[in-house]
């Protein structure tokens, strides 16, 4: 192997670094945004809100997510660049995926906790807010961690429609060198940095929420 | 009981009707800017002043990126000139090869400059312009094979990969008529695949596989071996019925044919990529 391209096509990888973590930074911001109102939405009293959260849930992750870039891209009326439409499919995509994550953190919290903080005094939004989100979204951390992960992942298929992201700028460099193990091998090393480095974080993050949890 | 089976019945009927919805006002919007059409007539793209190419830089010489990661190549250089022509300025969308189609029948790109073979799924869905280049194609095989493919009938049952919708594509389709054909997406996936031992040849305009042998020591043509096309070819695809555009391209690639700046292009486009890789 030999990687003295680098010096010349380095910069190709840091663009494609920068895009890949735009992508998948600003659409797991959106998606856990809307992930979350969908969560409360399928778990509401209101039947209509329910059917709209579960048919919008089960449609998305029913379908490709390359599908659906192609059709917000090419077909919404509203016109949306490349990044744009990158982002808006990749959060619409992940926020199916969060909504059954969060649900599940906050449907396993034991209802007696529901109860106790009713009897205390505090209203439904007081108890969701102080009481049962925070211990639900601690048990779903490590999951909503995979699922940001997974985006990072995912953010390659935006390739297609020609945002400069990791895969595709690799795909450039691999084309200009006559070469693709070397570069894929870069591609690999750089996207397997970001996510360990997220995993390691996230740890951390866990174990200094736990301090709290009990006095063992 | 019955309570919950129409609820159930419910809630599919109303995951179908968004799904209908969500088909119906994609087919309407492209609908929209196919009627539109304004989007890419000569009037239009004059009156915002700027020509939009659709291109996939990941075929040197005639497309490719520069260490600057600006897109270059001979087809850049042609499309400077049909947009000089127009009077206005070039602007570049990349994306991958099979985006490009979508892309210029939903009105993001106003015309295609990417290597495009002029086959008949295609025509069926965009316009052709004259055609700018018919080269010859080449097949390359591993170097330790020499001695067991040295004819095209050697290549019998032989698994032949080509890039979807080249040039190479149709000769092998017509030529090669034992071997199984292989066609992907990107050329580099398939020098990766033969290099595997995946696949056992490769059929590439002569420029490209030529280039491949150059920088891969383990790769070779076989030099017997050339596919010659009659009649397929790079072509500038337009939005279907945009007759006047067509026209205009058209004339400048008269233009170009006649000044012989197509030889140069190439010309300067193969020194350029080469510069590259040293």
């Amino acid at each position: 192997m030999d990687f003295a391209f680098l010096t010349k096509y380095g910069g190709f990888f840091i663009t494609g670094l920068k895009f890949t973590l735009l992508l998948s930074i600003t659409s797991a911001f959106f998606g856990l945004i809307i992930g979350s109102v969908l969560a409360f939405m399928k778990m509401s009293k209101s039947k209509i809100l329910k059917l709209l959260s579960t048919a919008y849930i089960e449609f998305i992750r029913g379908t490709p997510l390359l599908v659906q870039l192609y059709i917000i891209y090419l077909t919404f009326p509203i016109d949306l660049n490349k990044v744009n439409a990158g982002i808006v499919a990749l959060a619409i995509n992940s926020a199916a995926y969060v909504a059954e994550i969060i649900r599940s953190g906050i449907e396993g919290i034991d209802d007696g906790q529901m109860e106790a903080s009713r009897s205390l005094g505090m209203n439904k939004f007081m108890s969701m807010r102080y009481i049962i989100a925070p211990q639900g979204l601690k048990n779903v951390l490590p999951v909503l961690g995979n699922e940001f992960i997974a985006i990072i992942k995912e953010s390659s298929l935006i390739s297609v429609i020609g945002v400069t992201e990791l895969m595709y700028n690799t795909t450039n460099v691999r084309t200009i060198i006559y070469r693709d193990v070397e570069p894929l091998a870069i591609a690999a090393l750089l996207y397997f940095i970001v996510t360990f480095t997220i995993s390691k974080l996230l740890v951390r993050l866990e174990r200094r929420l736990n301090v709290s949890d009990k006095s063992k | 009981m019955i309570s919950k089976k129409l609820k159930n019945f419910l809630s599919l009927s109303l995951v179908g009707a968004m799904m209908v919805g969500f088909t119906a006002c994609s087919s309407d919007s492209s609908d929209n800017n196919g009627g539109e059409a304004g989007g890419t007539s000569l009037q239009s793209i004059q009156k915002k002043g700027n020509l939009v190419v659709g291109l996939n830089p990941d075929y040197p010489p005639f497309e490719f990126k520069d260490k600057d990661q600006s897109i270059v190549g001979a087809d850049v250089e042609m499309a400077k000139e049909i947009a000089k022509d127009m009077g206005v300025k070039l602007e570049m969308n990349e994306a991958q090869f099979a985006s490009l189609i979508p892309m210029l029948k939903a009105g993001k790109i106003d015309m295609i400059i990417s290597g495009m073979n002029e086959t008949e799924e295609r025509k069926q869905e965009v316009a052709f312009s004259d055609v700018y280049y018919t080269g010859e194609s080449v097949i390359v095989i591993n170097k330790k094979d020499s001695d067991k493919y040295k004819t095209k009938e050697n290549l019998k049952g032989a698994i032949v990969g080509v890039q979807l919708g080249s040039v190479p594509e149709t000769l092998a389709e017509e030529e090669l008529t034992e071997s199984e054909i292989l066609p992907l997406g990107i050329v580099s996936d398939l020098v990766l695949q033969l290099k595997g031992d995946k696949i056992n040849a490769v059929v590439l305009d002569d420029i490209v596989g030529k280039a491949y042998v150059k920088n891969n020591e383990d790769l070779m043509l076989i030099e017997e071996v050339v596919l010659k096309s009659k009649d397929a070819g790079f072509a500038i695809a337009v939005p279907k019925g945009e007759d006047k555009l067509l026209a205009e391209v058209n004339k400048t690639l008269a233009r170009l044919k006649e000044e012989n700046k197509l030889e140069e292009f190439l010309e300067n486009a193969i020194k350029k990529s080469e510069a590259l890789n040293k």
